[in-house]
Order: structure tokens, then sequence, then C-alpha cells
């Protein structure tokens, strides 16, 4: 008996039907994923923060509240769909950006820092309610002296800041609070009239442009750095793009002043939504993976 | 014979169309019900249209739960796999509305008939085995450029859609008692 066409290609079609269906619950995930975020924030007033995560495309549930430790924070309901927005869609899963409200200045009292690891998110669908966001510190702002005044900045494929001396200075040291967190993954330069060459330890990889950059590697520098009034200051930073992640990271650069004063002076960091592709995503899906199955 | 057809036409619409007004009113069972009416006139002279009669009123009684729930905008696994599967039925009845007509145009003068029967039957069911298949993928994918493809195939499934009204409606003009006993004399 001669099968008619109509029903072998009906077969093949609800057989493809089938491999979807499976592949798709294969690679389910059973609870939203969230990007690591480096967020150094000031305790002292409001703020809304975007936050971004990874789910299942067909995820309609919408956040409710977040908590970090005893810091509440509330999505802004004015943005996407109560509050979450879609930012794009990577095979079975969907990109999602929330923008939370926090006032951690009735949490935080004023002298303390607050570093958080895990945020315990309340979803609307959801079970799971800790989710590991990267490292976000609630710091008080200092009202510190500060010697370097701001020129100007740019930012691209890495970050730069111009600074100006006000006030002879020694650099004792530059750090952030995410060091061993970020590690090699973080990169900063510092330029100024006394050393205009380029010092770069070890070449980062994939990215020829950092490497060529001028400044020393704040690794190679021998601290303490003097600096005289008018001299300038050039900060510059990387961050490599496989931490995928948010950043707001200041950058601490403390020294003394010539007349004995402590400082510290600081610079931004600022890149919001990380590029993404449908490999990095599979990435962050499978590092997140990894770490719950060793806890 | 002409009753059949309107019978077609009008069944056909109602279970394309959806004209929600807290429930369905253009509701699929009941144009299941014509279709198996329409069906059921021709089923002594042409054999094939008992398969019509099964697959409608299959379909009639499994195409209720949609009359109640919107299956334009459910996102749960469980319907789309049901609104998915409603479907696959319909076409399958329009494959066996075909097989009839097919039968039905046996005649010498009818080649240009046959003819336009048989490219909307390749066209109606491309089209329509094209949109299963965007959906199965659109499980897994869904970028702009894969969007976009879905959108062009969701509007080409409508326009088959208006196509095949059009075409019962005109095979609701034949003069279908002149071939028909043409052909009983020829025998």
């Amino acid at each position: 008996m001669k099968i008619k066409p109509f029903w072998a290609i009906l077969l093949v079609i609800v057989l493809m039907w089938v491999g979807n269906y499976i592949y798709a619950e294969k690679h389910k995930l059973k609870h939203p994923i969230f990007l690591n975020h480096y967020l150094d924030l000031n305790a002292d007033y409001e703020q809304y923060i975007p936050f971004y995560f990874i789910t299942n495309k067909e995820d309609t549930s919408f956040i409710q509240t977040v908590e970090l430790g005893s810091v509440r924070g509330m999505p802004d309901q004015f943005r996407g769909d109560n509050g979450i927005e879609e930012m794009e869609q990577f095979g079975r899963y969907s990109l999602k950006r929330v923008y939370i409200q926090f006032n951690p200045e009735t949490y935080v009292t004023s002298s303390e820092t607050k570093k958080f690891d895990k945020m315990t998110v309340y979803f609307s669908e959801n079970r799971t309610t800790n989710y590991p966001i990267g490292q976000i510190v609630f710091q008080p702002e200092k009202e510190e002296r500060n010697p370097l005044s701001f020129k100007s900045g740019s930012s691209g494929e890495y970050t730069e800041t111009r600074l100006v001396v006000t006030e002879a200075l020694a650099l004792e040291s530059v750090s952030t609070a995410f060091d061993d967190a970020l590690q090699d993954r973080f990169h900063i330069k510092l330029q100024n009239a006394n050393s205009n060459e380029t010092v770069q330890p070890n070449p980062v990889i994939e990215n020829d442009e950092w490497n060529k950059v001028t400044g020393s590697d704040v690794r190679e520098v021998n601290f303490p750095l003097h600096l005289d009034k008018k001299d300038w200051l050039t900060v510059k930073s990387y961050a490599d793009p496989s931490l995928h992640a948010a950043m707001d990271v200041k950058i601490n650069l403390s020294g003394t002043t010539e007349t004995g004063k402590p400082f510290t002076a600081q610079v931004g960091h600022l890149q919001y939504e990380p590029d993404l592709t449908k490999d990095s995503i599979q990435q962050i899906i499978d590092e997140r993976m990894e770490v719950a199955h060793h806890e | 014979m002409n009753k059949a057809f309107r019978l077609f036409f009008w069944g056909y619409l109602f279970v394309f169309f959806r004209l929600q007004i807290g429930i369905d009113i253009l509701a699929a069972p009941i144009g299941y019900y014509m279709i198996y009416s329409g069906a059921g006139l021709l089923a002594e002279r042409f054999p094939i249209a008992k398969k019509v009669e099964l697959t409608a009123f299959i379909g009639m009684l499994i195409s209720v739960p949609g009359v109640f729930v919107n299956l334009g905008e459910v996102t749960s696994g469980g319907w789309t796999l049901y609104a998915e599967f409603l479907f696959v039925w319909k076409v399958i009845v329009v494959y066996y509305l075909f097989s009839t007509w097919k039968s039905m145009t046996k005649e010498a003068g009818q080649a240009h008939i046959r003819n336009r029967l048989h490219m909307s039957y390749i066209w109606y069911v491309s089209i329509n085995f094209l949109m299963m298949l965007m959906t199965a993928f659109s499980l897994n994918f869904g970028d702009h450029s894969f969007s976009t493809l879905y959108i062009a195939a969701s509007f080409a499934v409508v326009a088959m859609d208006i196509i095949l009204l059009f075409l019962i409606a005109a095979l609701r003009r034949v003069d279908w008692l002149e071939s028909i006993e043409k052909s009983s004399l020829e025998i």
C-alpha cells in the first residue's frame, strides 16, 4: 500500500514536535538565574538599580519584593510588565531586567559597610528565594577631602577618567571593594606625566586594544606614587567580557596628602547591561548550575 | 450537493474564525457539526466523505474546551499543546474534504476545477505544514528573524483559510446535478 505523502510529512512534523518538546523540557530552568552584579552603592539615599536575570521563555512571573540582608527593595512597577522588561530572547531563554528601588538609609546605620552575595527575591511563581547575584556593597558616603579633581571621562571598550591634582599627594594604593572576587578579570592602569609608557605584565588575552593602552597596570606600579599640584593622573579600567556582569565599581585611590592628611578619591567604572550572546547565556547558566551542585 | 457546500462553507468559517465575546461565539464545535452534516449528504454517493464525517465529528467533540479558553492568549504548556493538536486536526479534516471534492470531479469537462483543487490543496497543506514546523521550533527559538518568519507564516495561514472559503464558494456554484447525471449516463 502506497503511503500518501500527506501522512508521511505529517508524521515527520509530529516527530519534530516531540523532539523540540523533549529538548525544551531537558533545558528548562528550574528557577530564574541572575547575572553577576558587582555594585558599589551609596547607603545614604534612595536609588534604582537594574538587575539582569535569565528565565525560561514561557516564564511570566514577576517580582514582588527583594531583600539584601535587611535592606528591602521594591520593583519599579512603571517599567515593562509589572516591572519586568524582556531585553532579548536567546533560544529557549529570555534575558530580563527589573529596576529595584532601594532605600538603604532606612536599614543601614551610617557607619556600616554591608556586603551581599545573595539576594532574596520573591517571585510571583517561584518557590526558590535565594539567588546568587555577584557582590553588592552598601557603603556610607565618606566626607573626605579629595585632592584629585575630576577633569573628564569616557567609556567604550574600557573606561577612562582624567583627574587633576589640587594638592600635592602620595598615592599609596588603588583598590576596589571586589578585588578578591574580580582578581585577574578586572584591570586598572594608571597614566601620569612621569610614566608615559605602557607596562602590561600579563597581556590580556582577547583584547589587543587594552594591551596597547598607555599606562601601567596597578600591580606593577611602585607605590607610593608622588604627584604635585597641577599634575594629571588618568585612571583606566577594563573588565574582562567573560565576567558577563553588570558593574558599578568604585575604584578607590587612597593615600596621604603633602600635609599628612589621608584621602580616598573615587573613580567609577560603570558598565550596565553586559554584551551577551547565546553562548554566554549558556555559560552563565552552566556556571551557576555547577556552583549549585557543589553547595 | 450545493446544500452540502453551503454547510462546508459556513462550517469552515466557524472553525477558522474566532469571535471572542466572553466565549468564542463562532464556536468551532458548531462548525465541525456543519461540516459533518454536509459530508453526510455526500457519503452515499462518495464513500470517501465518510472519512470527513468521522473526523469532523471527532473535531466537534475535541474542540469544545477551546470555546471557553482563549487559545490565542495561553502560555501554559498543556494548553499550547492542545491548541496545536486542534490545528493539526483541522488540517486532517480539510485533507479529507479535498479528497471528497477530488472524487466528485472525475468528469472529463471538469479539468479546470480539478486543477484548481489540486493547486489549492498543495498550497493549503504546504503553508499549514510550514506553520506546524514553525510552532514546533518556536519552543526553542525566538530571535528577531524567527519571529518575523513566524508572523509571516501566520499571515499565510490566514490567507489560505480565506482562499479555501473562496474555493468552497466556487465549488458550490458548480452544477453538480448535471455533471453527476452525465457520469451516470456514461456508465
